[in-house]
């Protein structure tokens, strides 16, 4: 039967250009389409000019990516043109949830590349939508499963376990007498505990997921050790409330992990702010030193040698979370460090010190009036103070100057 | 659905105690070491493995 609203490939060409043919069957035409016909299916279904949705959507897009989102969501949901069923009906039932995880993410992804100019999410509210979507994908497959789809012994499920030529191998360890009876007991069993582990995998990255965007909604100086703690906290009652299900215990090792990895940035105070990559700096006047050098993750290097500085005391503060702190100190001057590492190394000017926690300080004194204090910080990494004709360790940088 | 697995649970409560550790130490009310993660992750997956030795069926 041809779906209701569709005309035959002359009509359709028409349909295309004249695009108004108000109140027709919502559907994804074939000509006319830029990307996947949505704006042009809309335009044509309530009579409106293509250019007009277009306009709309990309605007939409702009918005917190809402546009590409409801792009995505209107791809799988509205039928191409000559088909019956919409993308996700039509697609294989064993491939549905990846197809929608696949689209959830693809719509993420954009939405977070418009967030890097500031047009669309990201930070919390990104890593909560990947976990909101893999959840779903779990919950999905767990549907699946019961539903015999996708499980490769479900095909199999129902021939008497004693078939011969590939006994299964847990057929194998139980006493010949008793093959057949243990066999058929434990693979229901085996597919039920696989079902939990996946109901609550999915539960838990939901709860999660939940939890750390609504820390993150309600508290605006939320820190990220406290959505941190949260999201352990939320996950790790979700596996216990799982145990009850029968989820399997090989779930914590992949929470255990990234446990282990929060705790430890969270004990050596690591402040993650402050973004990713290499920053170098070459301050000519004492003006262009800010109160504070900061980077989150990567290589931060201060070059301080030309740097004319005031008379008296000037202080340079310098904070990295995780990474190697460069700092060349000024000629002439005299110099106090004082410095921190979470863990790992602090090199002040040939001093070697290393650790965890480990607090140094140096001082040199210098022919000018002139003194630098310099406050170095790192939470994992190690910290470079070097004298001014000394090179700095990553010295084949590109130096800005500020 | 399969019946309670105590392994499951022993490990999920531990983990759960985890993050209440790292709520209270950022909220100050006590402190979180580099030194100290260690034996308490230990201890985590000694408890869980410990649960999961008592419990298995022969």
């Amino acid at each position: 039967m041809a779906p209701r609203g569709t005309t035959g490939e002359g009509d359709r060409m028409n349909d295309a250009i004249t695009v108004n043919a108000p109140g027709s069957r919502l559907e994804r035409p074939l000509q006319g389409r830029l990307v996947t016909g949505v704006c042009a299916g809309l335009a044509r279904h309530f009579g409106i000019d293509v250019t007009l949705v277009r306009i709309v959507v990309v605007v939409a897009s702009f918005l917190g990516g809402a546009g590409v989102i409801l792009y995505v969501a209107a791809t799988l949901l509205v039928p191409e043109e000559g088909q019956e069923q919409p993308l996700l009906r039509g697609a294989p039932r064993r491939g549905r949830s990846q197809l929608l995880l696949g689209a959830a993410l693809v719509a993420i992804g954009a939405a977070n590349v418009l967030g890097d100019v500031g047009l669309g999410f990201g930070g919390h509210t990104l890593w909560g939508a990947v976990m909101l979507a893999v959840g779903a994908f779990f919950l999905m497959r767990t549907q699946e499963l019961r539903d015999g789809i996708g499980d490769d012994a479900g095909a199999r499920r129902d021939e008497p376990a004693t078939a011969a030529g590939d006994p299964p191998a847990a057929a194998q360890h139980a006493a010949p007498h008793d093959t057949a009876a243990t066999v058929a007991v434990e693979k229901p069993q085996r597919r039920g505990a696989r079902r939990a582990t996946l109901i609550v995998l999915g539960g838990v990255l939901v709860a999660t997921a939940a939890a750390v965007a609504l820390l993150a909604t309600l508290a605006d100086d939320a820190s990220w050790q406290a959505i941190a703690g949260s999201a352990v906290l939320v996950a790790g009652s979700g596996i216990a409330a799982g145990s009850l299900l029968g989820a399997s215990p090989w779930l914590l090792a992949p929470v255990l992990l990234a446990t282990a990895g929060a705790m430890a940035l969270q004990s050596s105070d690591v402040d993650l702010g402050g973004g990713i990559g290499t920053r170098a700096y070459r301050p000519v006047a004492a003006a262009d030193v800010p109160d504070r050098y900061h980077l989150g993750i990567g290589e931060l290097n201060v070059d301080l040698r030309d740097t004319a500085l005031p008379r008296g005391r000037t202080v340079v503060h310098a904070k990295l979370g995780i990474g190697d702190l460069a700092v060349r100190v000024p000629r002439g001057a005299s110099v106090r460090v004082v410095a921190h590492a979470g863990a790992g190394e602090i090199r002040l000017l040939g001093d070697l010190h290393d650790g965890s926690s480990v607090d140094a300080a140096a001082s040199v004194s210098g022919p000018s009036t002139r003194t630098v204090v310099i406050d170095a910080d790192v939470g994992f990494g190690a910290i470079d103070v070097v004298a001014a004709d000394s090179p700095l360790p990553n010295d084949d940088h590109d130096w800005s100057r500020r | 659905m399969s019946r309670l697995r105590p392994t499951t649970l022993t490990g999920g409560l531990c983990v759960a105690v985890l993050g209440l550790w790292m709520l209270l130490d950022d909220a100050g009310v006590v402190g979180m070491s580099l030194a100290a993660i260690g034996p308490a992750l230990l201890a985590t997956i000694g408890l869980t493995l410990l649960v999961s030795g008592l419990t298995r069926r022969e």
